[in-house]
């Protein structure tokens, strides 16, 4: 008896440690990834004992360890890569690494605000301008300028040489919280419409289009003709990824407009769904759709099935970061790029002059210090020495000697020291970086590149678009106050316009349903949201 | 008061075996009710949960008022209903396979019909985005073959509910039935032999002895169903959603995913979710009420 007793006891013990013991274990599981050590080698100036230094190289005398938060998708380890432990190696700051795919990283960047849990550094943090208004308000984000002006040589000169940068990032409220990424490429500020330069070839196209109708010809003949000569009427003759958010912009630009959402013109803030000439758009895409001139699966398919379709070559005409017109020997650059031309900007009846949206190369919210951080001195420093060229070569390239050597060619170029049976491709992304510089343009590239690199083939290939190059909306901010409103109206208002655009393309509903949208998108807030833009856009303006 | 004490001091043993499952619930699903508040508050992470300011009703104003209310209530109740209106097909389910008398073929078609229950959510969108597929999709491609045309499923409003509802059901049925299978092997035989006997036939003892002596556990997971009647799974409805299905598949779940994590709303998506389970608590309330007329309810 008394022994049953004893053992059901043990047993009611049992159950409840292991029941708790499983709920604290949960409590860790999101952690994966950040609880792994710092870079393996230890540095080896401790000379110096003094913690923190103002000025030269490394910043801390002894190693201090922060921890840093970032959106990574290649599924490589950060402590792994040649860039952090170049970087340590100079400084002597070492990281614990928390990334996660940016598909689910914006979720967890908001929880890590929501709970107060947050990483001393944001690394390609994807913050957005409402998240640096809002956090920084909070006091989560905490204010750079300062740091910067006492600690931060290369970023101060970066701003002088460039004074739209300290406009474009500085929040209402007079601070700067977060850092910009600066990729001053040509090639980087428009989005790319590649035509199949072998189809182009079957029918003896020497010309590519002027005008929309002329592209709309094109259309035709890529459907009609069989330019991949397998004798089926399988060509799919325009496609784009994402949806249609690759290729949106570029059609709505030859509509007069190079946003899909607000843009200005004149000064004055637009809202772009409720213009005429959106209605235009969507007449011109519900005719490519129904003819079958446009993918007829662009709403329902996914990257991969895309590209399954560009391999098995049935496109015509690409919305894409790169063409894939036909399998991976198709795929070589640079021959992919140069074979395959991108559309030219178009005339229409919107206007004589052809405009094409152009981007941003100020990447805000790339950096941002938080409160949890203890060192922003040495943290700020860290950051400004990204921004300098030995910080551009470990962001890109790695550790001399160890990753990167010099040619012995003249003119002398950077090559990688990819190790026996790796693909040069896989080192550089799973072993050295290509993840986030501070500061590049091709002046800069040009001193450590060939000259026939991707890139700079992708420069040239801009020249046709750079005079008619337009931005959509200035970097600006929302006060606080404007920022709930917006976030209010936007939600819904962009989920209205993607179905009904989606419903009017496919022809699930008529054009002339658009002016009954109309009604709604206006009933939704949109003269409201047209007036917030249109103060923040006067605040920029009134501050040039 | 007296007699608990008495008791717990007596069967002490007994008593401790319920600690850790009260601890559970007291520690997750008790003491962070005190979470909803924020409902009614412009939540700040940096002032906390209780430090933040009070705002009233604002939120629920604003939902109530948003473009999207009525279609999010519309869709998350016919999805519902649509999945309660299935709900005696386990039972039917479950009786037929109790019918069964060859052992061999009874563990072939149990396993079969909860095999599915084991696939992951994520794989069973990807295996209906496959097959369903306008162009490669084998529904169609039979469809096709019989000469007609092929239906774009996915990207038709008309059919998500039906898609949604209708695999779930396919997924679960056998699962289902295995509660039910329990309980008809908890029937006494003796009532069947009497029965037999007394010249019933199949349909007969069925419907006077199987039926019957399932229905507390029916009733009980049935006021349990519709306990969660206006959670949606979250996850298999986001996989399938695309902007041409979507006034037909959103949400009030997904709207919370839209809003509260992707935008940061939370205490705009807190006033959603209370709104939520308001409901729900209403009507496990009402149905309780009736079942105890018959004598089943779950208190």
């Amino acid at each position: 008896m008394k022994n049953r007793k004893s053992r059901s006891m043990i047993a009611a013990l049992a159950l409840s440690i292991a029941l708790l013991s499983g709920c604290s274990s949960t409590g860790n599981e999101g952690n994966t990834g950040s609880d792994n050590k710092g870079a393996s080698d230890a540095p080896k100036s401790s000379v110096s004992t003094e913690a923190f230094n103002k000025t030269g190289l490394p910043i801390v005398g002894k190693p201090i360890k922060l921890t840093m938060m970032g959106a990574e998708d290649m599924q490589r380890n950060w402590e792994d890569l040649y860039f952090f432990k170049g970087m340590e190696a100079d400084t002597n700051i070492q990281f614990d690494f928390t990334t996660l795919p940016s598909s689910s990283y914006m979720e967890r960047k908001n929880l890590a605000f929501a709970s107060n849990e947050l990483p001393d550094l944001f690394f390609m943090g994807g913050l957005s301008s409402n998240d640096e208004v809002n956090y920084g308000a909070q006091g989560m984000l905490i204010p750079l300028e300062q740091l910067i002006a006492d600690y931060a040589p290369t970023l101060t000169k970066l701003f002088q040489d460039y004074p739209e940068i300290r406009k474009s990032i500085t929040a209402p409220d007079g601070h700067i919280y977060a850092l910009p990424q600066i990729a001053d490429h040509p090639r980087d500020r428009f989005l790319r419409l590649f035509v199949n330069g072998e189809w182009l070839k079957k029918l003896n196209i020497s010309e590519l289009p002027k005008t929309v109708d002329e592209f709309y010809d094109l259309l035709v003949m890529f459907r009609d003709k069989d330019p991949n000569q397998n004798g089926k009427a399988d060509e799919i003759p325009l496609t784009g990824d994402n949806k249609l958010s690759y290729i949106r912009p570029i059609m709505l630009s030859y509509f007069g407009y190079v946003s899909d959402f607000i843009d200005v013109s004149d000064d004055k803030v637009r809202f772009v769904p409720v213009q005429q000439g959106y209605k235009n758009y969507l007449t011109l895409m519900n005719k490519l759709y129904a003819e079958k001139l446009l993918d007829n699966e662009i709403f329902s398919q996914n990257k991969a099935q895309m590209t399954a379709k560009g391999e098995n070559g049935l496109y015509g005409v690409m919305g894409n970061s790169l063409p894939v017109f036909g399998g991976k020997e198709k795929q070589v650059v640079p021959h992919n790029i140069l074979d395959n031309p991108q559309m030219p900007p178009l005339v229409s009846e919107a206007g004589a002059t052809p405009i094409f949206p152009e981007r941003d190369t100020i990447r805000r919210g790339s950096f941002a210090i938080t409160s949890a951080n203890k060192h922003p001195e040495a943290t700020i420093r860290w950051l400004d020495h990204l921004y300098t060229e030995e910080g551009y070569l470990h962001a890109q390239y790695g550790i001399e000697g160890e990753s990167y050597r010099w040619s012995d060619t003249e003119p002398k170029y950077i090559e990688y020291i990819v190790p026996e049976g790796m693909l040069e491709n896989d080192f550089k992304n799973m072993k050295v970086s290509n993840l986030g510089y501070g500061f590049a343009n091709e002046a800069l590239e040009r001193k450590f590149l060939k000259s026939d690199w991707l890139g700079f083939v992708l420069n040239d290939q801009v020249g046709q678009y750079i005079d008619h190059g337009k931005k959509a909306f200035p970097l600006t901010y929302f006060t606080e106050e404007e920022l709930q409103r917006v976030n209010a109206i936007t939600v819904d208002l962009q989920t209205f316009i993607e179905q009904m655009e989606a419903k009017i393309v496919v022809g699930q509903e008529p054009v002339s349903k658009w002016e009954d949208y109309v009604q709604t998108m206006n009933k939704m807030g949109v003269e409201e949201l047209v007036s917030i833009y249109q103060a923040s856009y006067d605040r920029w303006n009134s501050a040039n | 008061m007296g007699t608990l004490s008495k008791n717990v001091r007596k069967y002490w043993q007994l008593y401790a075996f319920l600690v850790p499952a009260l601890a559970y619930f007291i520690i997750f699903h008790y003491i962070p009710i005190y979470g909803a508040q924020i409902a009614f508050k412009n939540y700040s992470a940096v002032k906390g949960i209780w430090g933040s300011a009070w705002i009233g009703f604002d939120h629920f104003e604003r939902f109530f008022n948003s473009y999207y209310f009525w279609l999010l209530l519309k869709n998350t109740l016919q999805i519902n209903l649509f999945q309660l209106a299935l709900f005696p097909v386990s039972i039917i389910v479950a009786l037929s396979i109790h019918e069964v008398t060859r052992a061999r073929f009874k563990r072939l078609v149990q396993l079969v019909t909860y095999a599915p229950h084991f696939i992951s959510v994520v794989v069973i969108s990807g295996m209906i985005l496959v097959f369903l597929d306008p162009s490669s999709g084998i529904v169609n491609t039979i469809i096709k073959a019989l000469g007609g045309d092929p239906v774009s499923f996915i990207t038709e409003p008309g059919w998500f509910k039906s898609i949604y509802v209708l695999s779930g059901e396919w997924q679960n049925l056998g699962w289902g039935a295995i509660i039910y299978l329990a309980a008809l092997a908890g029937i006494n035989p003796e009532l069947h032999e009497a029965a037999q006997i007394d010249g019933a036939s199949r349909w007969q003892r069925i419907f006077h002895i199987n039926i019957p002596g399932i229905m507390p556990t029916i009733m009980i997971l049935f006021i349990l169903n519709l306990g969660s009647f206006m959670n949606v799974g979250f996850e298999k409805i986001y996989l399938l959603q695309n902007p041409l299905n979507m006034e037909s598949s959103e949400v009030i779940q997904t709207h919370v995913y839209r809003s509260g994590l992707l935008q940061a709303q939370y205490s705009y998506t807190a006033a959603i979710g209370l709104f939520n389970n308001l409901i729900n608590f209403a009507i496990l309330l009402t149905f309780n009420r009736l079942a105890r007329r018959s004598g089943n309810s779950l208190w």
